[in-house]
Formats: structure tokens, C-alpha cells, sequence
């Protein structure tokens, strides 16, 4: 059942990495359930399924020779393998059937869904990849989403949301350029298929990578990396996760042997970037959820956020255990992620009831436990994680219930921070202004928004610069959950309180990878 | 001739029909109750004293006693039309009031001009048999006194905008959550004096009504910024005050508020951010409730989904309740036409404005 189907569907990304680069957003379990048959169509945002429907409908050729002139990575060309030649087409495939199914007008409810979900990013974005690869100059004219006078003061320190007008540069793997692109553009969400889809795209940089005569390995392939690293962080700029991941690979590369060969010394990072990823992130899931789901109990309310992989997986094996529970699934615009796991629990019969994120108080009572994901475990004991979790944290302990943080240890930090304003990131505002809810979102309803003049069609980008002068929009991604709202925090090693994330740190500090810890 | 006691239930359509003008006033009245097409608690308000005083003005009554049990029967129908728009039921219950104090008042004076003792006449005991007696007057008397809450109705947004400055200082961040009358009101007046302040609106989901509202704020000069409801509590920190609407104040000092409500306040007051509540006390309800449960509507789960796609969830409910309740402990003042009062004040306040003796209206 669709314990497996995660299960192949994460070992076949992480094992065959190169083969499911292009796939890499159908990693999460949601999409990998959502290519089943049963999948229903308005969960479809995120899945790149649409690229073949769409492609066999008759994207135009011209269309798709213009998105797809792919740079050659540095030194990929002559020792280019069919594999790899093979996994770059499918790259170009990927970016350009993105490409044609948002601009090809009236593709099945499938894509429309996914069309109408972006509604009003999709009319910018839409651009991005054509752009990007097609017409350089274009990118000149790419402003920024929200005019000077529209930045949020208070957030004026951390990176504003763009449309990722970065160019293209000619040295850059089509790997992470196509990665970069399914960051922009909310295919690839959230920190574990982030993180594992990054690191797989750098092992295909890192194998493709030639020394140049002269050169040190161990230092030039670190540079090489750089303008890789900088332009992921470009697209959208990197969660806590994948900055613990790309810290941790540039150390490895900077303590090779420098004795080795360089084939040899590629060919360890590569194993190296296989078993990060197997064993912190795909691994640490599926262990987690095991330890998670073992926490259920026969009749018990679980009330869940957002859609987080680990928590999803709990669900899912809870379920596959025997369990009977019940799930509240609690969401909140803009995103709407809870709908994907909605859908997933509905295909694996778990029941459940989905809310808005203001009605929780008035579910919490009947709740028995309350399970959330993580982005990132700071070593305060702070929590931080897809905006809002810190107000589901707080209405389960003023109810007194559990709230239960599943966290990988890949994403602890020894960051520490206080508020959710320091640390942040600044997501697309036009976001905000996507339709209501249910009738909204899943039809094109365009006046169905209010703050502007009814004007149909129009780009996102517009929209915000036509607010009324003094209107400003914010979206966050983030928010910290202070350590007094967290009950428990599961790991793949153990279920520590959150005043033991230090000890975890330090104990992970001094044996890499392997945390010995009892549980 | 028909009895000038109006019957109860059912009988009273057939009794008001004497009435035709009247009785046209009362079906509209309770059809559009019925089918919420009232909307905002103020010309609910409005719309049952307007009938009211037709019913009073025009049917059959001689003494006080019979006044009020035509009111109430009416009322009753009212509220029955529609449980959850407490504030028909506090107009109701506010007239009773009146009649009574204005039966006591006019009695007085008849006893007054017989010479006889007033001593009989307690402060707080109209026995049943005193409502019973007919005191000349009694009927332009709370003509006025009706006519007196209608003005104090009207003016209800002017005196609690009267408050504003005094609330708000330069350079504020205040957070609301989505749409009000009253808070937008209040917000603008503040504006217009020019007090230079920020809002960060809470856009309220499923309805997003705090769109409407942050516009209507930015439209009036003010700097506004619209958050989704997840970034409240991020944003909170950097909150110096949360203006909650309100739906109805209730006995015990708490309030009833849109969905959200609760999470914002609850927040507020983890990281001590003040709350306040701004409203007319024409909201202040004789009832007390404790839980989310107790007064509460769920609303159509389309605003949550759309139809089409439910039929591919077997296994999902969908949840979109309308209000919270938000317990006294968690607001710090309520701003109201009479002046701010502290939340344990509340129930003081309630013996000013209804008698106990009509919290039922049975």
C-alpha cells in the first residue's frame, strides 16, 4: 500500500539519483501517491505529472526548443555518459513541460487546478523558465515583485521576493538549473525533498566535474560549487536544512585525502552525497515515522498541520500498523498544503476533518495529540517551521495537549534565535492575493479578489504595484515556535525533550553522521 | 373583539394580523432574520426597535404588564428567527427594561399627586400587581425613551471614535483581525486626527473579509499591511496593541468574535500585547457561555473546498465554524459608547440596561 510506494518511490530518487533527477518533486509522498490512479485532481500543485499530458496534447515545438538550449556544464561534455545525457534531456523535458502546461490555455482539470492554485504567481513565474533560458535580455526588465515602498519595514533586512531574475550563467550544471527553477516556482517544498534534491543535483556536478591541470581537487571543486550553491539560494533563498547540508559537503570536500586521485576522491564525495541522503534524510523518515507512529494509540484525535513528509509517513504507517485514529487536518492559505495530505489520508481511508487554521480553537478540546514538522531545530530548543505552527504549538499547550515535533537531526541547528523575524523568509505577496478558499481556488475567478480594481488576467506583478498607495503585503514562510510550546521532539535516534537539542548537536558534532543514541 | 393579551407561538401571527401594517413589518422582519439577510449587528438592532415601537404604537394595550408580554412574545419570535444575532434579543430585553423603569417612574408620580407614600414603591420590587395597574402616560413615555436608545444607537460609532486618540499613539502598531465596522470606524478616526499609526490586518480566513477592511484603512491614509492569519503570531511580537472585533459581549466578560478571534488574542497575550475590544454596548448580552461550543454557527464547508472535489475525499469532513469565544481573561478593555470598562466590570453593566427578571423571555 502507500507505505511502499514512499518507500520505493524515496529509495529510487536517492539510489538511482541521476534517473529521477527530473522527477525529483515527485519525491514527497504526496506526489508519489498522487500518480496513482486514484489520485483526485485538485492536489495536483507541486507534481510535474502534468508535463506528459500536456506535452502529448501538443506543446509547440518552437516553444520547446526555445526553453530548452541547455548550458553545458563545466567539463560535462566530453565525458558525458548516456545516463547523464539521458537525465539532462529529461531536465530540459521537465522545465519546459512546466513551461508549456501553465501557458497551454484549457488542459485538463488536472492542470487547471494546478494553473488556478498559482493564480496570480502563475501569470510572473510563468516566465521564469522561458526567459531565463530563452531571451537574456528579457531579463532585464524583470522587476521586483513588490516596489521599494511596498517592503515591509520590519523586514527589510532579509532578502526580498523577486522573480529570481538570476542569469543564467554558462558554467552552470542544467541539473541545478532545473532544480532552481522547481524551487522557484513551489514544485520542490519542503526541507527534505529540498535538501535531498540538492544534494542529488550536486552529486551530478560533482560527477560530471573535471579537474583542471594544475588545480587542487579539494579546493577547486569547492569553487566550482559556489556559483551552483549561490544560484539555488538566488531561485529561492535555502531553508536552515539545506544550509546544514551544503555545510556539511563542503567540509567532506575540504577533508579529502589529498593523496587520492581525482576519479577516486569524486567517487567518495558521490557515496558520500548517496549515504547523506540515505541515511539523514530517507532513512531518518521512514525510522521517525516508525518511532512516531509507535506514539498513536487506538482511538486517538491527531490534529496536524500544514503537510510535513515525516508527518505524513506517520500517519500513513500508523495507519498501516492497524491504528484507528482520526486526523484533523488543519490548513492555511496561501499555500494550502493540508489539501495534498488530505487527499493522501483520504486514498489510505484514514478519516479525517479539514480545517482552517482559525477554527483550531475551536477543535483543540477533543484533540489528543498534536503532531507537527519541522524546518529546522535550533539548539534553544526553539522551533522553526512553515508559518502558523507556532500558534497550533500554543493553542495545544493553553488545551493542554501534546504538541509532538517530528524533526530529522539532519535539520538541527546551532543557531539560536528568539523571534520570527530575525531569521525569515519573504515569500511571493502576491500569493495573498489568490481567491478565497474552496470556490476560489479551484475555479478561475480572478474579481473574486477584492483588493484591487476587477481586472482579469492581469500579471501578479502588476497587481501588487497597483494596491492602493498605502497597502502592503506580507508573507512569511516561517515562524518560531519558542521551546515552551513544545512538548516532545522525535528524531530518527530517540525522542529527546527540546532542552536536550544541544546534547543531541554535540553528540552528533562528534561522530558525523552515525548518533548513537538509545532509544 | 380580540383579547389585548398577545398569545404565544403560532397565535401570534394570527393575532398581529389584526394589524395589517404592522404585521407586514413583523413577517419581513423575521424572514430576513431568518435568512440572515440583516447584515451587521447595528441595523439588527435598529430594525427590532423600528418594529417594537410600531408593535407598542399600534396594538392593543391598556397596562405595563400587558406592554411587556406583547413585547416579549414578540421578541421572542424575533430571537427564535435567529438564536445566534444576540442582539435582537438585548434590544428586546432593553425595552422591557425601559417600560418597566418608565411604569415605575410615571407611577410614582400618580402616587405623588394622590398624596400618598411613595414607601410602598421599593426601589427594587414593581410587584406583579403594580405592572398590572395603568398609569396615564406610561405610553408617550416610553415613546421617548425608546426614541432616546435610537439616538444613542445612531450615535453609537461617533462616541466610541470620541475614545480613539485617546487609545492610540503615534507611531502604533495595531493588529486586527479581519472586518469590522467599528474597529474600522474607530481606526479611521484616529486617522483623520492625524495620528500617525500603523495596522497589520489579519486577513481571517475562509471569508478573507480583512481585505476589505485593510483597504478600506489604507484608503483612509493609514499604513496598513495585510498578513495571512499563520503570521500572527510571528508578527505578534512586534505588536504593541490587538483591536478585536466582536460579535457580542457576554455576561461574564468575555466575547464572542469571528473564527480567529481567540488565536489572536491568546497570542497577544502569551507575548503581553494588550487586547481590546472595540463595540457598542448595544452587544452586551444577559447570557453567559463558556465554550467554543456553546455559541457557535457552522457554515457552509464551501468556502473550505469546492463540492466536486469532496466527492474524491470519502474519508474527510470539513469544519468552518463562524465564531470564537474568547474567555474574559484573555481581554484587557473594552472600548464601548459609554467609555472603556475592564472585562470584570461587564457584569455590572448588565444591571444597568435589563432587568434580571427578563433574561428569559419565555
Amino acid at each position: 500500500m502507500g507505505d511502499d510506494e514512499l518507500s520505493t518511490s524515496l529509495s529510487e530518487m536517492s539510489l538511482t539519483g541521476s534517473r529521477s533527477l527530473g522527477g525529483i518533486g515527485d519525491d514527497r509522498p504526496g506526489s508519489a501517491l498522487s500518480s496513482s490512479p486514484a489520485s483526485p485532481g485538485f492536489v495536483g500543485k507541486g507534481t510535474l505529472r502534468p508535463k506528459h499530458k500536456q506535452q502529448q496534447s501538443g506543446a509547440s515545438p518552437t516553444r520547446v526548443r526555445k526553453s530548452s538550449s541547455p548550458k553545458s556544464g563545466k567539463g560535462g561534455g566530453g565525458k558525458a555518459s548516456g545516463g547523464v545525457k539521458e537525465d539532462r534531456n529529461r531536465g530540459r523535458d521537465v522545465s519546459s513541460g512546466t513551461t508549456t502546461s501553465r501557458n497551454t490555455p484549457g488542459g485538463s482539470s488536472r492542470c487547471e487546478s494546478e494553473r488556478t492554485q498559482g493564480h496570480f504567481s502563475a501569470g510572473a513565474k510563468r516566465q521564469g523558465p522561458q526567459s531565463h533560458r530563452g531571451a537574456r535580455a528579457e531579463s532585464e526588465d524583470w522587476g521586483r515583485h513588490q516596489a521599494p515602498s511596498k517592503m515591509i519595514h520590519l523586514f527589510s533586512h532579509l532578502p526580498q521576493y523577486s522573480k529570481r531574475s538570476t542569469q543564467s550563467k554558462s558554467d552552470l550544471h542544467p541539473a541545478i538549473e532545473t532544480l532552481g527553477l522547481l524551487y522557484a516556482d513551489g514544485s520542490v517544498r519542503g526541507s527534505n525533498a529540498r535538501t535531498a534534491a540538492m544534494l542529488l543535483a550536486f552529486k551530478e556536478v560533482v560527477r560530471e566535474y573535471q579537474l583542471p591541470p594544475g588545480e587542487v581537487l579539494r579546493l577547486d571543486l569547492d569553487k566550482a560549487l559556489k556559483p551552483h550553491i549561490q544560484y539555488l539560494i538566488n531561485c529561492r533563498p535555502h531553508s536552515i536544512a539545506m544550509g546544514n547540508a551544503i555545510k556539511w559537503l563542503r567540509g567532506r570536500i575540504h577533508s579529502l585525502d589529498p593523496e587520492a586521485g581525482p576519479a577516486e576522491a569524486k567517487e567518495s564525495i558521490v557515496e558520500a552525497i548517496d549515504a547523506y541522503v540515505e541515511e539523514r534524510i530517507t532513512f531518518a523518515a521512514k525510522t521517525l515515522a516508525e518511532v512516531t507512529a509507535n506514539k498513536i494509540s487506538d482511538g486517538d484525535v491527531v490534529l496536524v498541520y500544514g503537510r510535513s513528509y515525516s508527518v505524513e509517513l506517520t500517519l500513513l504507517r500508523a495507519k498501516a500498523q492497524g491504528k484507528k485514529f482520526r486526523v484533523l487536518v488543519v490548513d492555511s492559505r496561501p499555500l494550502l498544503e493540508g489539501r495534498r495530505l488530505l487527499a493522501s489520508l483520504s486514498r489510505a481511508s484514514i478519516p479525517s476533518t479539514y480545517l482552517n487554521l482559525n477554527a483550531v480553537s475551536y477543535v483543540m478540546r477533543g484533540v489528543s495529540k498534536v503532531l507537527l514538522g519541522v524546518a529546522a531545530m535550533l539548539s534553544n530548543g526553539a522551533v522553526i517551521s512553515r508559518a502558523g505552527t507556532a500558534v497550533v504549538a500554543m493553542l495545544a499547550r493553553r488545551f493542554n495537549i501534546p504538541a509532538i515535533f517530528c524533526c530529522e537531526t539532519y535539520k538541527f541547528s546551532d543557531k539560536v534565535q528568539l523571534d520570527s523575524i530575525c531569521w525569515n523568509e519573504v515569500g511571493d505577496p502576491a500569493e495573498l492575493l489568490r481567491p478565497a478558499g474552496g470556490r476560489g481556488a479551484t475555479r478561475q475567478v480572478e474579481q473574486a479578489h477584492s483588493l484591487q480594481e476587477d481586472k482579469p488576467g492581469i500579471a501578479a506583478s502588476e497587481l501588487t504595484a497597483s494596491l492602493p498607495q498605502r497597502l502592503k503585503l506580507l508573507n512569511i514562510r516561517y515562524d518560531l515556535t519558542p521551546m515552551k510550546y513544545v512538548s516532545l521532539v522525535i528524531t530518527e535516534v530517540g525522542m529527546i525533550p527540546p532542552t536536550s537539542v544541544p546534547v543531541l548537536l554535540r553528540e552528533s558534532s562528534k561522530d558525523d553522521v552515525n548518533v548513537n543514541f538509545e532509544f | 373583539m380580540k383579547s389585548s393579551v398577545a398569545p404565544s407561538g403560532k397565535d401570534l401571527d394570527a393575532w398581529l394580523s389584526t394589524w395589517p401594517h404592522v404585521h407586514g413589518q413583523y413577517r419581513s422582519l423575521i424572514t430576513s432574520l431568518q435568512r440572515r439577510k440583516v447584515a451587521g449587528s447595528l441595523p439588527c438592532a435598529k430594525m427590532t426597535i423600528e418594529l417594537l415601537k410600531a408593535v407598542m404604537g399600534t396594538c392593543r394595550w391598556t397596562t405595563a404588564a400587558e406592554l411587556m408580554s406583547v413585547v416579549k412574545r414578540v421578541g421572542k419570535a424575533l430571537v427564535d428567527a435567529q438564536p445566534l444575532q444576540l442582539v435582537v434579543g438585548n434590544v428586546v430585553r432593553r425595552i422591557l427594561f425601559i417600560i418597566r423603569e418608565e411604569h415605575k417612574t410615571k407611577l410614582r408620580e400618580v402616587r405623588a399627586r394622590e398624596g400618598g407614600s411613595t414607601a410602598s414603591l421599593s426601589d427594587d420590587g414593581e410587584a406583579g400587581n403594580e405592572l398590572e395597574a395603568s398609569v396615564p402616560g406610561l405610553r408617550t413615555g416610553v415613546m421617548e425613551a425608546i426614541g432616546e436608545l435610537q439616538l444613542e444607537l445612531d450615535n453609537v460609532y461617533n462616541e466610541i471614535c470620541e475614545l480613539a486618540l485617546e487609545h492610540i499613539h503615534a507611531n502604533e502598531v495595531i493588529l486586527t483581525v479581519g472586518r469590522s465596522k467599528t474597529v474600522e470606524t474607530f481606526l479611521r478616526e484616529a486617522a483623520e486626527r492625524r495620528r500617525a499609526f500603523e495596522v497589520i490586518v489579519a486577513e481571517s480566513a475562509p471569508d478573507i473579509a480583512g481585505r476589505e477592511m485593510a483597504k478600506s484603512l489604507a484608503a483612509a491614509g493609514i499604513e496598513t499591511t495585510v498578513i495571512s492569519d499563520s503570521a500572527v503570531y510571528a508578527i505578534m511580537a512586534r505588536v504593541n496593541q490587538v483591536l478585536l472585533p466582536c460579535r457580542a459581549l457576554i455576561a461574564n466578560g468575555g466575547l464572542i468574535a469571528p473564527c480567529g478571534g481567540h488565536m489572536a488574542a491568546l497570542a497577544a497575550k502569551e507575548l503581553s500585547v494588550p487586547v481590546v475590544c472595540v463595540t457598542g454596548l448595544f452587544k452586551l448580552s444577559p447570557v453567559y457561555r463558556h465554550d467554543q461550543d456553546a455559541f457557535n454557527d457552522l457554515r457552509s464547508p464551501s468556502a473550505l473546498i469546492e463540492y466536486a472535489d469532496t466527492q474524491l475525499l470519502p474519508e474527510a469532513d470539513f469544519l468552518n465554524p463562524a465564531y470564537d469565544y474568547v474567555p474574559p481573561e484573555l481581554v484587557d478593555l473594552y472600548i464601548t459608547n459609554t467609555g472603556g470598562h475592564q472585562t470584570f466590570y461587564l457584569y455590572r453593566l448588565l444591571g444597568e440596561y435589563y432587568h434580571h427578571d427578563d433574561s428569559s423571555l419565555d
